[in-house]
């Protein structure tokens, strides 16, 4: 065993000089990522061992864990596809009615090697909900099937978080985080772009122009739940930010949250704000919009606040994507 | 007696009008977008030394230009999803022409003439298919759209003249509509490719990358037809293969450096002026990387903050950064100039000599 001495020899040497994380990264993992994640786990677990295919409440409690996640597209849920498997959305040339006509069909392909867009939550609310769907043939088998898949997804990224994508934004110096700057880079960006998300796309969609609103493309809107999504985004990415501030000493994350979550009270006042069917109707598309300009707000202060307090520096270019 | 304006007249029947030249506009070296402190978008021309030489605003935030070869004339692109690119005179910061995409098409924001500048060609999404189309604009009837062909895959982005006037399009392989902004429906599926085709649509040959989540979407063509080719990785950072490539026609692309190292994202490419050096840019890295083109290896690499565009200059590379910043890169690197502006994405070299 002469190699293992050296080996155990640089461990010990090095031990000491092992820095400590970054605290904010630290709180961000243990009490946001990883409780959030397993929460997932656990809401899929119960919607794959429901009995028969009455399963409206475990996917919503499932479907709430996820978009609690679904800022967190990086590391494991960018594996194989996960994240798109769970959640395939927006859907502009309506490619999941399709898919899942093919998962119905005789030659159906194995769950795990359709298209994502007939795979997770999305595609199970057109089965739950869609009146095309409510009684073909194989849709029980199918709804379980789907939530099965769930559910071995969902686990495989808490797996990965625990086994070892923790411990890479934890311990940096490796090859994906070099410095706790970047690890804070990722982790700032996943509150960004949740918070871009919501409005270009969960509000930004059914929005279209004031000429042409698209109300249809709402965000799961035959579940009625295009207007609580956006409550539970607002929700989980406070959580973030306030942990990643340190804990927002001077309440000034949460006062800006507190802004759009008045503003969504007031869209939720309506009748038709819950699929915003509303924003049809110059009211209800106001009230919409002023909703989307305090989430902006928020993303304009985390810029000009948060980002450069914990040294992170959005880039013109390095944003962009193009 | 000959008036002036009867001189003027004959000057005009006999085609001698004195055709403004880029001189006219100042003689600048590069064109470049940009945002402004205020909030608004630009279009300006640059010196060899880094000085602005005109700024013309522009309606939304812009992505690439196309310079014409002789006139002082750019095409300034609406970074994509837009629906219009402008003509804009570079001496008079006129307005020339505008062109708007036809119905169901949206542009990508490159575009490249033709070598006589007779002819416009644009990356444009068919959304509705979700397929890349080459639009064809004639540039002497006010660019006027004469005609469209395949571009062989999905989201075309940058394309440009191979020397014998043949085309080489970068598909990026991702699919987009409109109806949801820029967001990528086919990750999963993404089948990027470099196609060569003629102006009639044919696409003689067609190049893939090693894996189909390498996005290719930035290309520099050497004068020997060799093709430099940018591109952008699709999985996670640590994963990434190599992203910047050396194609020539027959062969297989040649990787060069690793995608670690350019955090999994190339933003700019241009060959230096000589052809052997392939410089690219990395503004999520902070980093600029020169290689050398016969043996492939790294001989500089530059931290910078947001530098993304880069083009060849007279003395080596010129790099711009989302900080206003100007540099050249040679042995080393020098700060040319700071101006209060975000430099966007592509630095692009006007072609020079040939007025």
């Amino acid at each position: 065993m002469k190699i293992a001495y050296p080996v155990l020899l640089a461990t010990t040497l090095l031990t000491p000089l092992a820095v400590a994380a970054d605290p904010r990264v630290e709180a961000v993992l243990d009490q946001h990522i990883l409780p959030r994640y397993h929460a997932l786990t656990d809401a899929t677990a119960a919607l794959a061992n429901a009995d028969g295919c009455d399963v409206v409440a475990e996917w919503e409690a499932a479907t709430e864990a996820w978009i609690a996640v679904s800022h967190l597209r990086f590391g494991p849920s960018e594996v194989d596809n996960r994240a798109f498997s769970l959640a395939f959305w927006p859907d502009p040339r309506g490619s999941t009615p399709t898919a899942l006509m093919t998962l119905l069909s005789d030659d159906a392909p194995a769950i795990a090697d359709a298209s994502v867009a007939g795979r997770g939550f999305y595609a199970l609310e057109y089965l739950l909900f869609d009146d095309a769907f409510s009684d073909v043939d194989g849709r029980c088998d199918l709804i379980a099937g789907l939530a099965q898949d769930a559910h071995a997804t969902a686990y495989a990224i808490e797996a990965d978080w625990v086994d070892h994508y923790a411990d890479l934004l934890r311990t940096t110096g490796n090859d994906t985080y070099r410095n706790d700057t970047e690890a804070l880079q990722q982790l700032y960006g996943a509150i960004t772009g949740g918070l871009d998300f919501a409005v270009t796309k969960r509000l930004g969609v059914p929005m279209g122009t004031f000429e042409r609103p698209r109300p249809r493309l709402a965000e799961m809107r035959r579940s009625g739940r295009s207007l609580d999504n956006v409550a539970v985004v607002l929700e989980s990415l406070e959580e973030m930010a306030h942990l990643l501030s340190g804990g927002d000493p001077d309440d000034a994350i949460a006062l800006k949250f507190y802004a759009a979550l008045t503003a969504w009270d007031s869209v939720a006042e309506l009748e038709g704000g819950a699929d915003f069917s509303i924003v049809a109707d110059p009211l209800g598309r106001f009230k919409v919009e002023v909703l989307q300009n305090r989430i902006s707000e928020i993303r304009t202060y985390l810029s000009e606040d948060l980002g450069p307090k914990i040294g992170v520096i959005e880039g013109f270019n390095a944003d962009d994507g193009d | 007696m000959a008036t002036r304006r009867g001189f003027l007249a004959g000057l005009i029947a006999t085609g001698l009008t004195p055709v403004p030249t880029w001189a006219d506009a100042g003689n600048p070296s590069f064109l470049s977008a940009a945002r402004t402190p205020e909030g608004d978008f630009v279009l300006a021309g640059l010196d060899d030394i880094g000085a602005i030489r005109f700024s013309i605003p522009l309606p939304t935030r812009g992505h690439a230009a196309a310079a014409h070869p002789h006139r002082p004339e750019a095409v300034a692109f609406a970074r994509r999803p837009g629906v219009f690119a402008v003509v804009l005179d570079c001496q008079t910061g006129e307005v020339l022409a505008r062109l708007d995409s036809p119905e169901g098409r949206h542009f990508y924001g490159h575009g490249t003439f033709d070598p006589s500048g007779d002819l416009l060609f644009t990356t444009e999404n068919d959304y509705e298919v979700g397929q890349g189309r080459i639009g064809i604009w004639d540039a002497r009837r006010g660019y006027v759209r004469i005609g469209e062909i395949a571009s062989h895959g999905v989201g075309p982005h940058d394309l440009r003249l191979m020397p014998d006037g043949s085309l080489v399009v970068a598909n990026g392989g991702i699919d987009t509509h409109p109806a949801s902004g820029r967001e990528k429906l086919n990750i999963p599926t993404m089948q990027p490719n470099l196609c060569y085709l003629d102006l009639d649509g044919h696409c003689y040959e067609h190049v893939t990358p090693f894996h189909h989540h390498a996005s290719v979407r930035h290309l520099s063509i050497r004068a020997d037809g060799m093709v430099g080719v940018a591109m952008q990785w699709q999985g996670e950072v640590r994963t990434s293969p190599p992203l910047v490539a050396t194609h020539m026609r027959g062969e297989a692309m040649r990787e060069l450096g690793a995608g670690l190292d350019l955090a999994g994202y190339v933003g700019s490419i241009d060959f230096s002026g000589d052809g052997t050096r392939l410089a690219v840019t990395s503004p999520r890295a902070g980093v600029a990387a020169v290689f050398d083109t016969t043996n492939g290896d790294l001989v500089l690499a530059m931290e910078n903050d947001d530098v993304c565009g880069i083009a060849a200059s007279k003395g080596g590379m010129m790099l711009t950064n989302g900080g206003g910043r100007v540099f050249e890169a040679h042995q080393d690197t020098t700060e040319l100039a700071v101006h209060d502006l975000s430099w966007d994405n592509h630095l692009i070299a006007i072609p020079q000599g040939l007025s």
